[in-house]
């Protein structure tokens, strides 16, 4: 009899949570990839969603249908009009687009494997967020040396 | 034994797993995979509330052809796992 500890990802879960979430219920999803470098541990850690509850910022963390193909979680690194741009904060290069209406949820909360939360629109975050962004042109050379070191401490900001 | 409050048994992406659930929010950060049967003993366990493995072993004879020892055996492995992943108290 098979009782199996196990992460899943995919568009089918991503699915089942967005139904959740339209019912008004927070949904815990766990983050893959390195795009959210240095704010998020994919692979390790989680994003509690929620439904956007009022019109979406810039700096925002948003689970969405971008560029017709794909879910991801990333920034919000620009709005005009309807249209939403988004970018990894562990990407250097790499804009994602998509409709207002495609952004399924925010994501408030990052869990780390110990259960702690981290409000990720903390003053110090969100410091951390737009100069992160004003590094953009050299943000390259600086996640290479993070992941060569220190995401090895599973240090975050 | 007793199942810990919080956890909730759904069937996610065609998958029978156990989800932690709060009144507000549904984890699926972290989530335990059940197979058919240690789903229909999880089941077995929530209406029973307080539970043992002599109960558990009780319902495994019901819906399978499968021996006293042996059903005593399987959800004594199947109840430690439970223990192990943080489900049971």
């Amino acid at each position: 009899m098979e009782t199996t500890v196990k992460t899943m990802y995919g568009d089918m879960l991503i699915h089942e949570s967005i139904a959740l979430l339209q019912e008004g219920r927070r949904v815990v999803l766990a983050v893959k990839g390195i795009s959210m470098h240095p704010f998020i541990l994919g692979g390790k850690e989680s994003v509690e969603l929620v439904k956007p509850q009022s019109a979406l910022k810039v700096g925002d963390v948003v689970l969405a249908w971008v560029n017709g193909t794909h879910y991801v979680i990333h920034r919000i690194i620009g709005i005009e009009g309807s249209r939403v741009r988004l970018m990894g904060d562990g990407n250097s290069s790499g804009v994602e687009q998509c409709g207002v209406d495609e952004v399924a949820a925010v994501a408030e909360y990052v869990i780390a494997p110990n259960g702690k939360r981290r409000y990720l629109y903390s003053g110090k975050r969100l410091r951390f967020a737009r100069l992160w962004n004003k590094l953009l042109p050299v943000r390259r050379w600086i996640l290479a040396i993070y992941r060569r070191t220190v995401v090895k401490l599973n240090w975050t900001v | 034994m007793k199942l810990k409050k919080g956890f909730v048994l759904r069937e996610v992406c065609g998958e029978k797993v156990v989800v932690g659930e709060g009144l507000e929010t549904i984890n699926f950060g972290k989530l335990i995979s059940l197979n058919d049967t240690a789903a229909l003993l999880w089941q077995k366990a929530t209406e029973l509330g307080d539970f043992t493995t002599e109960q558990l072993a009780d319902a495994l004879e019901e819906v399978y052809e499968v021996g006293r020892e042996q059903a005593l055996s399987d959800v004594k492995k199947l109840t430690s796992k439970w223990v192990e992943a943080g489900l049971v108290e």
